[in-house]
Parts: structure tokens; sequence; C-alpha cells
């Protein structure tokens, strides 16, 4: 009965620091500190690491992108900083209120590779996200240290994203003896995968470098996203079992 | 002239675009057309191909698909040796490599999912507890399925007892058995109608796959250790 309010609260708190300034900053860091909290008090309250719903891997993402402020804000300004990344951080914690908790383990889900595909997930979203932070950075204020930084969370993204898609590929054989399946969700997976390979590839091209490659990494969001939380509610998946 | 084309990045980017307009066009298809593409999971791909072949107006993105991962494939696998000729001679081996053993890595793996699509065997047997099944060469025999719940866990899940060629084997969910290059894999069972069912999977291409996959963690460590703490 806590779990909204207390989101809510972080949330808040994010969304508080929009300010940009000092007090912006202090207000963003206890936001965060409630966030962490939260993730403390699930798995306490589950028995196992947080991981296996979607409400609790959107907010586990959203603290890694929350987490990122650290690092990012030695790279961009903290007034730029502060009005970007933590709208992000909202969405993702905002998009996790409305998942339904189910509180328990799956058979299918008891497999170390359905954690390594889970956990490097969550962590290759949050890399493309900061991405697209750097890149709005980029956009903002032409600084080219920031399309570097794009380009770099992006390429680390993307090899965590498929380390994940390794990962689920194990589980997926060892469960149904499959490690690919032919549904919309595989399907758009496979897009986000193609796509951040796109970007990557395409910055070394004179007509899709700089301004141009940048829209697109930042534009990798709304696919990750819909990959993530889209496909099913709208274009339906069949035979897809998380 | 050829070599040309497949030597360009804009190959590549031209490529990866449309397949991922296929790949979109193709996550429409399927939720449209689940009366075609319910069996597309249960057997190899070309065996599934030339089965539907009469319904090519709604399976034509496959055969696109199939197409672009060849051109694909061949792009890669030309700029991956002509970056091993040109740049191994930098400094940096690590740096210039890395890439291309993930380059290396996605088109074992492609070749993985061609032979498996091509040569593997999948089939679903549904059994009743005492049914005899006979498949490539020996005969399996469901003798019992338990129900149980894990103490964390709200689902019953299942543990099928079976015999083939009379040894006995235990699958779960999550745990197959594996016989003579075939595995057995626990995918459903029903506690009232008293069956399982058993999927039976010959997967050719799942050793490219693996080494695929850990060629690919090793490009992937070279590029952490060539980009971290590199940056300015």
């Amino acid at each position: 009965m806590i779990n909204a309010p207390w989101i809510l609260a972080f949330i808040a708190l994010y969304s508080l620091s929009l300010t940009g300034d000092r007090k912006g900053r202090n207000l963003f860091i206890a936001g965060l500190l409630l966030h962490v909290g939260y993730m403390v008090y699930r798995g306490l309250y589950l028995g196992w690491v947080p991981v296996t719903e979607r409400h609790d891997i959107l907010l586990i993402m959203g603290l890694i992108v929350a987490g990122g402020f650290f690092y990012l804000n030695k790279r961009i300004p903290l007034n730029m900083l502060l009005d970007t990344l933590p709208l992000f951080v909202i969405l993702l914690c905002f998009f996790a209120v409305f998942q339904i908790r189910m509180d328990s383990i799956e058979p299918y889900m008891e497999s170390k590779w359905f954690y390594m595909h889970i956990v490097f997930l969550i962590i290759g979203y949050a890399f493309f996200i900061l991405s697209s932070v750097a890149g709005i950075s980029y956009l903002r204020g032409k600084a080219l240290t920031h399309e570097t930084l794009q380009y770099r969370l992006a390429l680390f993204g993307w090899l965590f994203f498929s380390f994940s898609l390794i990962g689920g590929s194990f589980w997926f054989y060892y469960t149904y003896g499959s490690y690919w399946l032919w549904t919309a969700k595989e399907l758009w997976i496979t897009i986000v995968w193609f796509y951040y390979g796109f970007y990557l590839h395409g910055r070394q091209v004179k007509a899709l470098s700089g301004r141009v490659s940048v829209v697109l990494g930042v534009a990798g969001f709304p696919v990750l996203i819909f990959a993530y939380l889209g496909v099913m509610p709208i274009i339906g998946s069949p035979w897809t079992q998380f | 002239m050829m070599l040309r084309f497949f030597l360009s990045i804009k190959t590549f980017l031209w490529l990866a675009g449309l397949s991922i307009v296929v790949f979109l066009a193709g996550s429409l298809y399927i939720p449209q057309n689940l009366d075609i593409f319910s069996e597309i999971n249960e057997m190899p791909l070309f065996g599934w191909l030339n089965k539907n072949s009469d319904y090519l107006d709604k399976i034509y993105w496959i055969y696109i698909l199939i197409l672009l991962m060849g051109l694909m494939s061949v792009n890669m696998l030309v700029c991956t040796v002509d970056a091993i000729i040109k740049k191994t001679r930098l400094r940096g081996l690590v740096r210039v490599l890395s890439p291309q053993i993930i380059h290396i890595s996605i088109l074992i793996v492609l070749l993985g999912h061609g032979i498996s699509a091509l040569t593997g065997y999948k089939e679903d047997v549904t059994l009743k507890p005492g049914n005899l099944y006979r498949v490539r060469g020996f005969t399996i025999r469901l003798d019992d399925i338990e129900f149980f719940k894990r103490p964390d866990q709200s689902s019953t899940t299942w543990r099928i007892h079976i015999s083939i060629d009379d040894k006995p084997h235990i699958i779960e969910v999550g745990r197959p058995s594996f016989y003579k290059g075939v595995g057995f894999f626990a995918k459903s069972a029903y506690r009232k109608r008293k069956k399982a069912i058993i999927g039976l999977v010959n997967d050719p291409g799942a050793g490219w796959e693996v080494a695929g996959a850990v060629l690919f963690v090793i490009g992937a460590v070279g590029i952490f250790y060539t980009k971290i703490g590199k940056e300015e």
C-alpha cells in the first residue's frame, strides 16, 4: 500500500530538481536517496533482487539513470543536466507506477540466464538513455565533447544490450528449446539492436555525422521505450512470455 | 565494382535501415495473421517457409529479411577482412581488432542461425502417462507428471518423468535433458487432463551460436578496455 506514495514522493523531488541550480542538485540527490530506499524495501519485501517484473525493472533503470548524474555532472554543466536528466528518470518512474505488481517468481524465471538477461537489459537501456541526455546537451550547447560522450555511452549501452540478448537466448533455449522467437516483441528487440548499430556506424558517414547523428541517437529513446512497453499493448505479441 | 559496393559502410547503413523497416513490417504481420504464423516457432524456419508457400503475400518479408541478412553478412565479412589487412599494421592492436572480433562473432551467430533454420529439427509432442512416441530412432515414454510449488512462487510448476530407450530422465521448466543430440524440454503440463507437452529439439547450429556469443564477449571486453578512461 505504501508503494505508490513512496514512488510519487521521489518523483516529486526529481520534478522539483528541474530548477537547475544548486538547490535543484540537493533535491535531486534527496530524490535519489528515497529511490534507493524504495528499491531496498522492494528487495526486502520480495526476498530476492527486484528484477523479475516491469515495475521494479523500470525503477531500477530509472535509478541507474539517476546515478549517471554523478558521471555526467563532471562533463555537462549542472543547469543543462538538471533540465534534462530528471525528466527521463521521472518518465521511467511514472511508467513503473502503472505496471501491475505480481510479487512472485514464475517457474520460467528460475534461471541464472534470466537474471543475466534482465540485469544487462536494465544497464543497456540506462546507458542508451544517458546517451540521449548527452545528445540533448550537445543540441543545446554544441560542445563537441557532448557528442563524443553520447556516442561512447550508446556504444557501451549497445554492448550491454547485446550481453542481455546473449543471456536471453541461453535462458530461452534452456526453457523452451529455442533461442529466438518470431514474435512482434522479439522483432522489436532486434529493431532496437539494429537501430543503435545504425547510429554507431552512421556517425562515420558525412551525411549522417554531427547534428543528424546526435538527433538519431536521441531518437533511440522512443524506439526503446516502445520496444519495451508499447509492443504488447499496441501491436500485440502472442506467445511472448515476458 | 562489386567489391567497392560491399566495402562501403554506406552499404551497411542501407542494409541495416532496410532491415529495420522489414522487421517493423514483420512485427505488424505476425499478430494480424496468427493462423499462418502459429507454427513458425515450432519448426525450423525453412521447413515452415516451404509449408506456407501458399501465403507468400503474408510471409514475403521473411524472404526479404533472409536476403538482407545474406548481403549484410557479405558486407560485414569484406569490411572485416579489409580492416584486419589494413589496420593491424597500426599501433593499438586491441583497439583495432576488437570491433572486427565483434563483426566475426555476429557472422558466426548468423551462420549458426542459418544451419539450424536449414537442417534443425523441432517438434512438440503431447503425451499422457504410459504413452510411447517413436522419433529419430529412439522411443520416449511418459512415466509420470509431478506438480508442485516452490516456497517463493505463486504459480505451480511441473516435473516430467520420461524414459528414453528405457533410460529414466527428469525434465523441468528450464532444466531440459539431452540424448543423442536431441533436447527434451518440459514445455507445458496439465494437471486435470494429465498430459504434458514435451519439446524435442535438435539444433545443429547451437554450437556456432555459443561460439559466436563467446567471441562477442571477447570483442566487447576489448572495446571496454580500450574505451574506458581514454575519453578526453
